[in-house]
């Protein structure tokens, strides 16, 4: 996120899109509502479903899946078109104006509404003015932005939306990626990435290898960017990738094309799983290590708002299990290195001399003070939000992006389209969530929503058990009869590895990011005769 | 602005809007409260921070706010007298035996009970039964013969969690909660966040979790930041002497402001699940078995060296995990950079 | 059964915000037929309106007017409050069992008749009285509950219109000679229902002089005329009126017509007698204190009042009287009606703002009082109806003119309700300042059937007991305080010597707990423990250091209470003890006999009410 939890009040409206806010992230969801709907802000939300939260929108635009550029380039048309856009903004902190404005010219709110699947364009004209009206204005996504091949042009139109509105750099604005799990940013942060060091630093700079190589007390360090997960299981089952070590995954639920992953990991020479329990994946590993669960260690990690918090050990490990950092340092050693780490503190200091975002945090900071990096310098306060005064790169740059389709089509033989998601009660692929006795309690068994209509078109009832297949694959689980999704339109949560929702869908990639297309795809669903 | 208003006899200076509450509890000085919560807005139902104005007059100091000039006792013989008759009420309506309470040792109401000096519970009959509905919800528990009307759940689940699944029905001594209509808590629209047993003042409201795992002073306080979303809600746990996890509440001064949703609240059991790990495994004879940690990890660090010499450094990919800490994800990185020799390296970000 | 489209139709008609929760479901209940309010109805308003079913769960048990189990086709609510039952609420309660052959809390098998009691129905010069549905009926007697009965069989209607004769507004006012008529000058001479017989005696003059001078001076005048609340508390007007908060805000007038008080009835014949006479109060008040617009909430249970006052508003709307530019001046004004739906703690002026917002009656804490923060939290003046229907004559008379009678801090006329064990009972118009003396011997005739006083309650089931000692004290509201009694809102509840002192706090306290709102703790359960207290003296089972109790107990409730409610038991038991202590230690004896107190516990204290 630019911005910061707590500035949710202090912003005058909010748009929500390609987010289940209340579901995914509930306790932001409900500073969101509250801000609604006891503080009178007013609510843009865009979603395929009807989610709680367009509930209490003042506005609620149900797209369908895939469609996301198109609205953002709709109400962004209606906003310039209307002259709601910031122009003293745009001329002393952006670039690029001039060709979003060309390329937004035939984005009109009748051809969006087309797009999208909008009965009335009025709508786009009426949310855009909301966005456009109110000060500062603070964009939400999720995963229903970046899942599609266009993911990252997505989150670049939102950035554009934000830009045009003068809502980067300032208190109660921003764009805010809300992060689906405990440590993304921080993994990220971290350099768990195939082409950057910690702190973005990128492998190709050769001062940033040289900084590393100083650090590590190495000669060299590779320059090539790496491969991403999905590149690498393709090249396993090409036979160029012969190892794989997993920390903390479980790529046979979590990606997508479940029957692909399983190929892969099949091919490798050696898989090794570390993790806390024996997941799907580990099922295929030729050696498990069992990690200390959260509770277990001590260790940071950094929120959605770019926080930094400390955790400390609560539980003593179960069995045997060891801390993830002891188990990377003793194969390191034992591979002929020379590691000596006694505490996660101590990685720590080592980790925030070559992460200049991180310079500024010890953990004794961290214990007593809320600090967000940016935090270079041990005097310095942390940054509560980005961009403020100038953009990393000088201006804030546009960029024109033209929408194009989902990379699969419903047709004839798969006349639905599938959009897969997360629920309230379960997390991920369930490893937690499921072991969780009231959590599995609440939500025991995966489902398929479909509208009354459609149910009624395809002859199946609530709670009968349908099988949902796309060209990849097909599974059977119970049919929720729900007005959430739009018609043509089934939802199914992926938390379940006994109908994996991965097994459908398509593994289409960004082509910048690499992120899969989990969000659409087409699929039929039929009545399953007993 | 800053007015001065005569507290206990003691001149102080307070900010105006300022209520006689915040400013005794800006100068160390204790008021019994019960209703008061200072996450949800006010109520002044429960009347037990009634105070002395300017001599004659009774005032909530919770609701009060101060004037210029105003003169306020926090105690003396007669306050405590009407403190300690508005407890035996308390008592007289609602089934309070701490005995058999998951809430014993953490009650407001015992607490100020203790305080105030109660020691024989009043004689009378005018208690009402309530709802006692222990089963309908997976995670919450109710049982509204301890209640005392003090609204802290109606306010939890209307001004934290935006839910407004509680409410007060009936009325007079009649009132009661609800949470649906003429529904058990099960049936409603509830999402098990939990906010309301956590500003729960008494048993009323209570977590399955708790139940029969452990009394209150035999458990551990520890924080820690919870493992789902990536909001980073700061949790504090109870753990009871069995080192169970028994009990997750929010903590105030995490991102979250003392709130949590359903999975930091409940979703913590398979850190303790018989299905974990507990020693490593290896492959023998395609079957995964059980080995010594040494076995293990020569086992690896052999096969990796193995498979980088013979295949090169590129044959060799990790996944990260946005589920460990900075320092792990730090450390496999370097190790896969500086100790392979590749930047294969990735996690689920975009998952 | 009701559809969901009639349930969609009626928040068309009425509005879905949640202000019009009320008046929705009253028209829903209406429509059922069995007079309930079907769960599955409520769950379709609920999701309708966007509120949470909870929320609608806790407004229909907070109402007593409501039921979410079928009744049946009319509801019969017998009044239990003090005045019925001093007139023998007992035997219409035996009348009807008897005739209908049901208990309470039963339907006949045909569907048609349900049976419930009630607290005071402002009906109390008749009584002892019903409602059937809408409709009012006094002076009950075995044969006339016969014959009412009969009569439903084969009316389906009860709305309001089909009260008894006894019940009408003029009836119900005591002969003019030997009262200072002012507020009741035009009841029973002009026709409430055409606003030209208001306007030709006067009526809209006193805002349109209002309308000449500024909002500052028509305060002024207020003020200066000594004009003090009638709903209870009196509160002087012109001071609260000055005391709202001035700014660019919405700012509201609040006719407080909740008339829950037993033993009142003044402000429904006010009002069913010369509605305009309220409005032209209400636009004054307006005026002053910059409000353009006034709500009127009048208990659910007035339906003839509610609909004279409606069709005052929409006869003053299409005059050009409410609107915009009223009377060629700048000064928009228009008045809306709230109704409530059987809840005594409605009166309280927190209480009733919380209910005209939608949500159940609480009070609330005050400050910020109204005039700071009230409907919609936007400053609102809160006045009781024969407060505001003071106004326009001041305007048009003056100060001086007003302070002519009545006493040095208590000006002008006030309005008393006679009811109890008097020859003649029903509504006066004195002075501030007469004497019970006075009310009784001259206005009421004296005691019935040549009985000896015993007592009377004054202010209400909130006020005190006055005995034969004060018979000749001015009766104002400082002196009666310096006594520790109250005038309260005027009730006038003479009791003889055949009234047990025991039975009459038993049915003051039974009052009290069943209108205690339940939000306070002193108030919620202390008003069971008085009325338990109470009812084991009844019963004889009672120690005499449980009186001590009962002071001790509404001693607390004074001091802690959150409204006044809670901290009014405390007049009655002080007041009663003081004079008839000897009856209450009598009751301290188990072998002692009372036939009142028998007959109370065994028809009205055998369950859990
Ligand atoms: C329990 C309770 C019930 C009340 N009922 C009424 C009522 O029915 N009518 C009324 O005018 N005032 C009633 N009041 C008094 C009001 O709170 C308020 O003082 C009054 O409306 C102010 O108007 P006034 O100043 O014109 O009297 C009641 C007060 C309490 C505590």
């Amino acid at each position: 996120m630019t911005n910061s939890i707590r500035e949710i009040p202090v912003s005058e409206a909010f748009l929500i899109i390609g987010s289940n806010t209340t579901e995914n992230h509930p306790v932001i969801g409900a500073m969101i509502k509250k801000a609604v709907i006891t503080g009178g802000k007013k609510l843009v939300v865009v979603d395929p479903r009807k989610i709680e939260m367009a509930k209490y929108a003042d506005v609620f635009l149900q797209i369908l899946p895939g469609t996301n550029i198109a609205i953002l380039n709709g109400l962004m048309h209606v906003i310039i078109k209307e002259g709601l856009h910031d122009k003293e903004y745009i001329n002393s902190r952006c670039e690029g104006f001039a060709d979003l404005e060309k390329t937004l010219e035939r984005y009109t709110p009748e051809y969006v509404a087309d797009i999208c699947g909008i009965d009335d364009p009025e709508m786009i004209r009426k949310a855009a003015r909301i966005l456009g009206n109110a000060k500062p204005m603070a964009a939400y996504y999720c995963m229903g932005i970046t899942q599609f091949k266009s993911g990252v042009n997505g989150v670049k139109s939102v950035a554009n939306l934000q830009m045009l509105l003068g809502n980067l750099g300032v208190a109660g604005g921003g764009v805010n990626p809300l992060r689906g799990q405990s440590n993304v940013q921080g993994a990220c942060d971290m350099g768990g990435l195939p082409n950057v060091f910690t702190a973005y630093q990128p492998v190709t700079n050769p001062d940033a290898r040289q900084k590393f190589q100083n650090a590590w007390k190495i000669p060299t360090l590779p320059e090539k960017p790496g491969l991403t997960i999905v590149e690498s299981m393709n090249l396993a089952i090409e036979g160029k990738v012969k190892a794989l070590y997993v920390m903390g995954e479980n790529p046979v639920i979590s990606d997508p094309n479940q029957h692909h992953v399983i190929e892969a990991l099949k091919s490798l020479d050696f898989l090794v799983v570390q993790d806390i329990m024996l997941t799907e994946t580990a099922e295929y590993a030729d050696v498990v290590l069992p990690g200390c669960a959260f509770l277990e260690k001590d260790g940071t990690v950094s929120n959605t708002e770019r926080r930094v918090q400390v955790m400390r050990k609560a539980l003593n490990p179960i069995g045997d299990a060891r801390d993830d950092w002891w188990i990377i340092t003793e194969i390191a050693r034992r591979m002929g290195v020379e590691w000596v780490y006694n505490s996660a503190e101590e990685i720590f200091e080592e980790l925030r001399a070559v992460t200049p975002s991180y310079a500024g945090m010890t953990y004794e900071r961290l214990e007593n003070e809320l600090l967000q990096w940016p935090c270079p310098t041990i005097g310095h306060p942390g940054t509560q939000f980005l961009h403020k005064d100038r953009f990393a790169r000088g201006l804030g740059l546009f960029t024109a992006i033209e929408y194009t389709p989902p990379a699969e089509q419903v047709d004839p033989e798969y006349p639905l389209v599938l959009t897969t998601g997360r629920l309230l009660e379960h997390f991920h692929t369930g490893t937690m969530s499921r072991n969780s006795k009231i959590l599995d309690a609440i939500v025991p068994e995966p489902y398929v929503e479909i509208f009354p209509n459609d149910a009624e078109n395809y002859n199946i009832s609530d709670g009968e058990i349908v099988s949902v297949s796309t060209r990849r694959g097909s599974i059977r689980l119970k049919a929720f009869v729900t007005k959430r999704p739009k018609p043509n339109v089934v939802f199914i949560p992926f938390h379940f590895h006994e109908a994996c929702a991965n097994v459908l869908t398509i593994d289409a990639l960004d082509p910048l990011c690499k992120i899969p297309e989990f969000k659409v795809c087409a699929c039929k669903i039929e009545k399953v005769y007993p | 602005m800053a007015i001065k208003i005569t507290l206990d006899g003691r001149e102080v200076e307070c900010e105006r809007g300022m209520t006689i509450l915040e400013v005794c509890n800006k100068q160390g000085i204790r008021i019994p409260t019960l209703c008061y919560h200072p996450q949800v807005s006010k109520t002044g139902a429960c009347r037990l921070c009634i105070v002395r104005v300017n001599k004659t007059m009774f005032k909530t100091a919770c609701t009060e706010p101060v004037v210029d000039g105003m003169n306020v006792i926090s105690c003396d013989d007669e306050l405590i007298f009407i403190r300690k008759s508005l407890l035996n009420l308390l008592l007289l309506e609602g089934d309070h035996n701490c005995l058999y309470c998951e809430a014993n040792g953490n009650c407001e109401l015992q607490s100020l009970c203790h305080e105030y000096g109660i020691e024989i519970p009043p004689a009378g009959d005018i208690r009402n039964v309530r709802t006692r509905d222990v089963t309908s919800s997976e995670g919450l528990r109710r049982e509204e013969n301890r209640c005392i009307l003090c609204g802290r759940c109606v306010k939890a689940c209307a001004e934290i969690q935006m839910n407004r699944v509680w409410d007060f029905a009936g009325r007079g001594s009649h009132a009661h909660l609800t949470t649906h209509i003429q529904d058990v808590l099960g049936d409603s629209e509830c999402v098990q966040c939990g906010q309301c047993v956590q500003l729960c003042p008494t048993g009323a409201l209570s977590f399955q979790t708790v139940y029969g795992r452990g009394l209150e002073w035999e458990l551990t306080k520890k924080s820690s930041i919870c493992i789902y979303c990536g909001v980073g809600c700061k949790i504090d746990f109870s753990i009871n002497p069995q080192g169970e996890l028994v009990r997750a509440d929010g903590a105030l001064d995490g991102p979250n402001k003392g709130h949590l949703c359903v999975k930091g609240r409940f979703g913590f059991d398979f850190v303790q699940s018989p299905k974990r790990l507990k020693t490593p495994l290896v492959r023998k004879n395609g079957e995964l078995v059980p080995t010594s940690w040494d076995e293990a990890l020569n086992h690896v660090a052999d096969r990796l060296k193995q498979i980088k010499t013979e295949n090169g450094s590129d044959s060799v990919m990790a996944f990260t995990s946005a589920k460990c800490t900075n320092e792990e994800n730090y450390l496999l990185q370097k190790f896969i950079r500086a100790v392979i020799g590749t930047n294969n390296i990735d996690h689920c970000a975009r998952l | 059964m009701i559809t969901a489209q009639q349930i969609k139709d009626v928040l068309e008609t009425y509005g879905n915000a949640r202000e019009n929760l009320l008046v929705i479901l009253r028209e829903l209940e209406n429509m059922s037929g069995m007079n309930y309010l079907d769960k599955s109805v409520l769950i379709q308003v609920a999701e309708l309106m966007n509120l949470p079913p909870s929320a609608i769960a806790g407004f229909v048990e907070f109402y007593t007017m409501f039921r979410s189990k079928p009744r049946a086709r009319h509801v019969i609510r017998i009044c239990k409050s003090t005045p019925c039952h001093t007139m023998g609420a007992i035997s219409v309660f035996d009348s009807v069992k008897q005739v209908l052959g049901i208990q309470e809390g039963e339907a006949t098998p045909d569907g048609l008749f349900y049976l419930e009691r009630c607290e005071c129905l402002g009906v109390c010069s008749v009584a002892p009285a019903m409602m059937v549905n809408y409709d009012l009926h006094g002076l009950l007697t075995h044969e006339k509950i016969v014959s009412i009965l009969s009569s439903y069989r084969n009316n389906p209607v009860a709305d309001g219109w089909g009260s008894g004769e006894e019940i009408d507004a003029a009836q119900t006012i005591l002969p003019r000679t030997g009262q200072t008529i002012r507020l009741l000058e035009n009841i029973g001479k002009i026709d409430p229902e055409r606003i030209e017989d208001y306007t030709n005696s006067g009526g809209y003059r006193g805002i349109r002089k209002a309308l000449s001078v500024s909002p500052a001076d028509v305060v002024s005048v207020v003020k200066d005329s000594g004009l003090r609340g009638r709903g209870g508390a009196g509160f002087p007007a012109g001071l609260k009126w000055s005391f709202v908060v001035k700014g660019d805000m919405q700012k509201y007038v609040i006719c407080n017509a909740d008339e829950g008080e037993p033993g009142t009835f003044k402000d429904r014949i006010l009002m069913e007698g010369n509605p305009h006479l309220l409005l032209e109060g209400m636009m004054i008040c307006g005026y002053a204190t910059n409000a353009t617009i006034g709500y009127i909430y009048v208990r659910g249970e007035y339906r003839r009042s509610i609909d004279r006052l409606q069709m005052a508003i929409e006869q003053a709307r299409a005059s050009g009287f409410l609107g915009r530019r009223i009377f060629g001046s700048g000064f928009d004004f228009d008045v809306f009606i709230k109704e409530g739906g059987g809840a005594y703690v409605c009166g309280e002026e927190t209480s009733l703002i919380n209910s005209m917002e939608g949500f159940r009656g609480y009070p609330r804490y005050k400050p910020p009082f109204p005039g700071q923060a009230g409907f919609n939290n936007n400053p609102s003046t809160v006045n009781n109806v024969e407060t505001l229907m003071s106004v326009p004559m001041i305007m048009n008379r003056g100060a001086l003119w007003f302070k002519e009678v009545g006493t040095v801090t208590c000006a002008g006329t006030k309005l008393f309700c006679l009811s109890g064990k008097l020859n003649r009972t029903g509504l006066v118009e004195l002075p501030m300042g007469v004497t019970l003396r006075e009310i009784i011997d001259v206005h009421g005739k004296g005691i019935l059937e040549g009985k000896a006083f015993k007592f009377a309650q004054i202010g209400g089931s909130a006020g005190g007991i006055v005995g034969q000692d004060m018979m000749d004290t001015p009766l104002d509201i400082d002196t009666l305080m310096r006594q520790g009694a109250t005038l309260g809102s005027g009730v006038i509840l003479v009791c003889d010597e055949t009234t047990c002192p025991v039975d009459f706090l038993l049915h003051t306290m039974s009052f009290f707990k069943h209108e205690s709102c339940g939000q306070c703790t002193p108030c919620r359960i202390g008003c069971a423990q008085l009325e338990k207290t109470t009812m084991n003296l009844a019963k004889r089972i009672a120690t005499v250091p449980d009186l001590t109790g009962l002071k001790t107990l509404a001693t607390l409730m004074k001091q802690t209470s959150l409204c006044a409610l809670g901290q009014s038991p405390i007049m009655p038991i002080e007041t009663m003890l003081k004079y008839f202590r000897k009856d209450f230690e009598n009751h301290c004896n188990p072998d002692y006999k009372c036939a009142a107190c028998d007959a109370s516990l065994s028809r009205f204290f055998t369950g859990t009410h």
